[in-house]
């Protein structure tokens, strides 16, 4: 195998003069080959030998970055990088910033952000704000971006951070309360952080916030999942808290048709809630609206009825859904 | 725009790419040549589908997705940590010779489950497969959580590799490399508070993890 040194990749380092390149061995019938292209064959061909030698060294170091560049999805370069990082006890507080500046320009790499994760393991509590500096910066560019959000729950599980981050989740939710992943954070901080008190103790806070939030966008759909999520596994509590009822029947008398508030006011029917006659009231008027000619018939059948045509989309699904309702 | 009730399947287009791919891949796939097979996968996969799987030897696919296969040296100890799957590509596969060494096994469970659903999409007959050291060895993969580490060398754990476990077990009809209720815990936790499932315990549900 011709190698050129074409121009800067390993070929031409006087430092690699000793090494001998490892060429790739496709076998024998190679199927669905890859046009490399010469410089990344290269590359690969210095750090196969390095390799497979276990060579932990600067200069073995200073390959893997051209691997990388090429190729940062390659989970064997990373690994030979931690290898060699722990042999030569480098510094990990420069290896950060290193990665860093790689993951600004992959952001959506595993690889990458394992690295991070591996690196914050090994630097501890101290390197915690750096993390969740680093993840907000990801999260401005890109709000949802899942690597920073796994990543971000992780430091603060693990590395502490809990403090700031329900206030921060109030920022994300001003700037946009449509942010479901700010949504998701929040449901993450009230139920494991440890300053807060648990869910419990943060509902009856959470219920008003959500509601709020509800009626300013109807049509956001996070909320009522968010409201939904603070009875989790508390049917009971559910049925019994008037303001869930109260918020689906406040936003039905300002928009007949809003799906969110038909399906819940049925997950509530459905779980026991005694109709006031307010509610009552609501369906009939909703009823007359969707579908004036439809038929008497009980609460939990005329509010599917109403949502198999005001959800069209899921016209199968309430189809489906009213078979299950028992006679 | 043009009219909705013009739009075709254009199935021509869409066999020839497929087929291309499965000749050679351009040379921008580089940079995801750790997922060779997986994208092989995708290839084939694709003709199958399309009812075009003659336009490939299906028999040299098979010799060679095969020979991406980790096989334990006679005396080891199967048991020792390492998976014996799959590599993904020649650039994580390294010569035999140094295979007790465990950074030499690149075996992958992802890359495992794309050989084994090529080899089956190809008309291989799974039960000759030699599966021994495969499925006592992908136990060790599996963490105390029930999620599943995709390498033995260290990476994320995540529902995806969950899947790749429960796919590789289910292609070789043979659960014994899996904890079934531990992976159900992990599964159940990884839902979210709207009913639908994260990646990991407590992430935001993603339609790709349903």
């Amino acid at each position: 195998m011709e190698h050129s040194g074409s121009g800067s990749g390993p070929a031409s380092w006087p430092e690699m003069a000793d090494v001998v390149p490892m060429p790739q061995d496709d076998g024998p019938s190679p199927v669905v080959p890859i046009d490399y292209r010469d410089d990344f064959r290269e590359v690969m061909d210095y750090f196969r030998a390095l390799y497979f030698a276990r060579e932990l060294s600067a200069r073995a170091l200073r390959l893997t970055v051209e691997a990388i560049e090429l190729n940062p999805g390659n989970y064997t370069v990373w690994h030979f990088r931690r290898l060699i990082l722990e042999a030569l006890g480098s510094d990990l507080l420069e290896e950060m910033n290193f990665v860093n500046e790689i993951a600004e320009r992959n952001p959506k790499n595993y690889q990458i952000w394992h690295h991070k994760r591996w690196l914050a393991e090994k630097l501890g509590p101290d390197i915690a704000n750096n993390e969740l500096e680093f993840t907000m910066k990801t999260l401005v560019i890109d709000a949802k971006n899942y690597h920073a959000w796994s990543h971000r729950q992780w430091v603060i599980q693990a590395l502490g951070g809990w403090e700031a981050e329900l206030q921060y989740c109030n920022q994300l939710l001003q700037e946009d309360i449509f942010n479901n992943s700010a949504w998701n954070q929040r449901y993450l901080v009230i139920t494991r952080s440890p300053l807060l008190g648990g869910l419990a103790v943060m509902r009856d806070s959470e219920v008003d916030y959500t509601i709020e939030a509800i009626l300013a966008n109807p049509q956001n759909e996070s909320p009522w999942r968010y409201l939904k999520g603070l009875y989790k596994g508390d049917n009971n509590l559910l049925i019994s808290d008037d303001r869930i009822s109260g918020v689906c029947l406040k936003v039905l008398n300002n928009d007949w048709s809003c799906v969110f508030a038909l399906s819940l006011l049925l997950d509530l029917l459905r779980l026991g809630l005694q109709p006031s006659d307010e509610l009552k009231t609501t369906i009939e008027a909703v009823k007359n609206y969707s579908d004036p000619q439809m038929a008497d018939t009980d609460l939990v059948t005329a509010v599917c009825s109403i949502l198999q045509k005001c959800d069209p989309l899921r016209v199968n699904y309430w189809s489906w859904y009213k078979t299950t309702l028992s006679s | 725009m043009g009219d909705p009730e013009l739009a075709r399947f254009e199935r021509t287009h869409h066999v020839a790419f497929f087929d291309a791919m499965a000749a050679e891949l351009p040379e921008d796939y580089a940079s995801q040549e750790v997922n060779h097979l997986t994208l092989a996968y995708f290839a084939v996969g694709g003709l199958s589908l399309l009812r075009e799987l003659e336009r490939v030897n299906k028999d040299e696919i098979a010799k060679w997705v095969l020979s991406f296969q980790v096989h334990p040296e006679a005396n080891d100890d199967v048991g020792n940590g390492q998976f014996f799957g799959f590599c993904g590509s020649r650039s994580t596969q390294f010569p035999l010779d140094n295979v007790k060494d465990p950074c030499f096994n690149g075996s992958h469970l992802a890359s495992t489950y794309s050989a084994l659903a090529i080899l089956k999409i190809v008309g291989y007959d799974l039960a000759s497969f030699d599966s021994k050291a495969l499925l006592s060895s992908i136990r060790k993969l599996q963490q105390p959580d029930g999620s599943f580490m995709p390498i033995h060398i260290g990476a994320e754990t995540d529902l995806r590799f969950v899947y790749c476990a429960a796919a590789i077990c289910s292609m070789l009809d043979d659960w014994t490399g899996m904890d079934k209720l531990k992976a159900q815990e992990y599964i159940r936790n990884c839902q979210s508070y709207d009913g639908g499932f994260g990646m990991v315990p407590g992430s935001e549900s993603h339609v790709i993890h349903h």
